[in-house]
């Protein structure tokens, strides 16, 4: 064992690989840890209480008490953005902790134990893949009824074959790499093999289809709540405002459903292109 | 023809299990049928009376046989809601969810497939096709809706705020021309950059050097070579496409008030109406296999080496 370590070149850690000096990666990171410093620290951050409200001073636009403008209920919008970051980065967090966990015990596990188990896997995500999250969200609601918890369940499940399929590729290809071999001939057990070894060396890949698959989940769980069946108002999410929002668009004081129109934008966009990045940087390399 | 046997017969036991799944889901779910039938004030009697009356006291795979075999023949039941027939309620509302999405799937295919080839083609819009592509991929669907109705219904009054119409045809179009494009945007984005990457990586194989350098005019090249060839991932992608717009439908049918199924979907899941749930999502289930083995079939079609059993 110890053997092993010595003669094994130093592998470099997990953060030097996903990043390697790739400034772009640096910049969305920034911008990523930026508002979720925001999520966290919005009671501090926010000029006014999320739920506190002038209904004589509502709908106005931006101004220098109010940097925003104010919603239909005289709430000040920015507050409002600033808390609503906390559900609206929470739950797509969680789906992508839950999804990625099952995903990469069902890909490490279905490729190496193969045969009819590998194949039963591959038959369960492809029917599972069939189904957009969305309705698998709505339905789930149906059955649970609205709130944040049936959508993240339904939207686990919907994003554990996404990732899968993606890992288990991976895995398929580093399964067959020589490291594996000898680390059988030294010895060592198959569950030492993978979380020492083989999972670490796929890890990049597997946070790049995380990350971008976090945004899709974000997109989802905020139509669950545009469409009324998630977060429930009063509470603040930017999907939630989208819609609170609407009718002010409509009545020319689009300040409310825009602002959180572009927070969605934003944190999407980001995300896609860390992703993407993260996947180029480590394509040849898993 | 074995591959279309397969493929036929898969698509069944996918319906057979996911009408299964959804009848098992919905008909545990909190809130009675009965007891919401019954009203507020009904009497424990009463419900029982009505849960005998509809069925819902026999055992569970009666009822499930029983909703099944109505299914097939179009009759889902009762709303409990509006106490007239499920079929009754959703046929008015089918046509407009199938034409926004036939506009949206038309919409699709005419800007990403074509702004895919025309990156392909043209090397110098090949950077503002991808940068473009990136950004509207992450525009979401009911995020588009309201930027689409601030800019074209709000500040230049080129299209109606809502969707909802029931004049002629050409006046329906109208309506839903904007909720198709908010609906298409991010898909055509989606469908741009996989049809981009395929028709590149065709144009730079060794087949396409052959047919330049036995003197086809670019054109053909283009048209027999690489479009040939590199269609065949955007039709796999395209299936998946249409059945993320099923579902996206639900959300910009609600954002422009079109009385869709979707957005009668929302209104059935909000107002706890099992039956009416069960009905639209055994639909757009049908609808996802449908599509998904037709772009199974086409890719069948499109690549001898499937038709032929050489890979696979």
């Amino acid at each position: 064992m110890s053997l092993v370590e010595e003669l094994v070149l130093e592998r470099p850690t997990f953060v030097q690989r996903v990043r390697r000096g790739d400034p772009l990666i640096y910049v969305l990171s920034g911008i990523l840890i930026l508002i979720v410093l925001c999520a966290l620290f919005a009671p501090f951050l926010a000029p006014y209480p999320p739920n506190q409200g002038n209904i004589l001073a509502a709908n106005l636009g931006p101004s220098s008490a109010h940097w925003l403008g104010t919603d239909q209920l005289g709430r000040d919008i920015l507050s409002r953005l600033l808390f609503g970051a906390r559900l609206s980065l929470l739950g797509p967090s969680l789906i992508i902790v839950f999804a990625t966990t099952f995903a990469l015990a069902l890909a490490v596990s279905s490729v190496w134990i193969g045969g009819w188990f590998d194949q039963a896997v591959a038959r369960l995500l492809d029917t599972l893949f069939a189904f957009p999250g969305l309705l698998l969200a709505i339905l789930a609601v149906a059955m649970i009824g609205p709130g944040l918890l049936a959508p993240v369940i339904a939207l686990t499940l919907a994003y554990t074959p996404y990732i899968a399929r993606v890992v288990r590729t991976v895995v398929l290809r580093e399964r067959h790499l020589a490291y594996v071999e000898s680390c059988q001939v030294v010895g060592l057990s198959g569950w030492q093999i993978c979380f020492r070894h083989l999972i670490p060396n796929v890890s990049p890949i597997v946070l790049a289809q995380a990350t971008i698959a976090f945004g899709s989940a974000l997109v989802d769980l905020a139509a669950i709540s545009y469409l009324g069946l998630g977060v429930q108002p009063p509470q603040a999410e930017w999907g939630l405002m989208v819609s609170d929002g609407q009718s002010a668009l409509l009545n020319g004081s689009p300040w409310e459903s825009l602002s959180a129109c572009v927070m969605i934008i934003v944190v999407v966009l980001t995300v896609n292109v860390l992703g993407e990045r993260i996947a180029l940087r480590n394509e040849g390399a898993a | 023809m074995r591959q279309l046997a397969r493929t036929v017969v898969g698509a069944l036991i996918t319906i057979l299990t996911s009408s299964f799944i959804v009848f098992a889901a919905l008909s545990a779910s909190p809130g009675n049928a009965a007891t919401i039938l019954a009203g507020n004030r009904a009497t424990a009697k009463t419900i029982k009376e009505i849960a005998h009356r509809y069925g819902l006291d026999r055992p569970f795979l009666t009822r499930y046989m029983h909703w099944l075999s109505g299914a097939v023949h179009g009759n889902f039941g009762i709303s409990l809601q509006y106490r007239v027939s499920v079929a009754s309620l959703l046929k008015p509302r089918i046509g407009s969810t199938f034409m926004l999405i036939t506009m949206a799937g038309i919409i699709i295919l005419v800007l990403g497939v074509g702004s895919a080839i025309v990156a392909t083609r043209f090397s110098r819009l090949n950077m503002p096709v991808t940068i473009s592509s990136g950004l509207f991929i992450a525009v979401p669907t009911f995020v588009a809706a309201l930027i689409l109705v601030e800019l074209f219904a709000l500040q230049v009054n080129w299209f109606p705020v809502l969707g909802a119409s029931s004049g002629s045809i050409s006046d329906r179009l109208w309506h839903l021309t904007l909720p198709a494009f908010a609906l298409a945007l991010s898909w055509a984005a989606f469908v741009a950059q996989v049809s981009r990457a395929s028709l590149r990586g065709e144009a730079n194989r060794e087949h396409v050097q052959t047919a330049r350098g036995r003197g086809l005019t670019e054109s053909q090249v283009f048209r027999r070579h690489v479009l040939r060839n590199g269609a065949i991932p955007i039709v796999t992608v395209f299936g998946l496409t249409v059945a993320g717009l099923v579902a996206g439908s639900v959300v910009v049918e609600q954002a422009f008030g079109i009385d869709g199924i979707g957005s009668f979907l929302v209104q059935s899941v909000a107002a706890k109406d099992t039956n009416c749930v069960m009905a639209i999502a055994l639909i757009l289930v049908v609808c996802f296999v449908v599509v998904t083995a037709l772009a199974d079939m086409i890719y069948w079609l499109l690549d001898p080496r499937v038709r032929s059993g050489l890979s696979r």
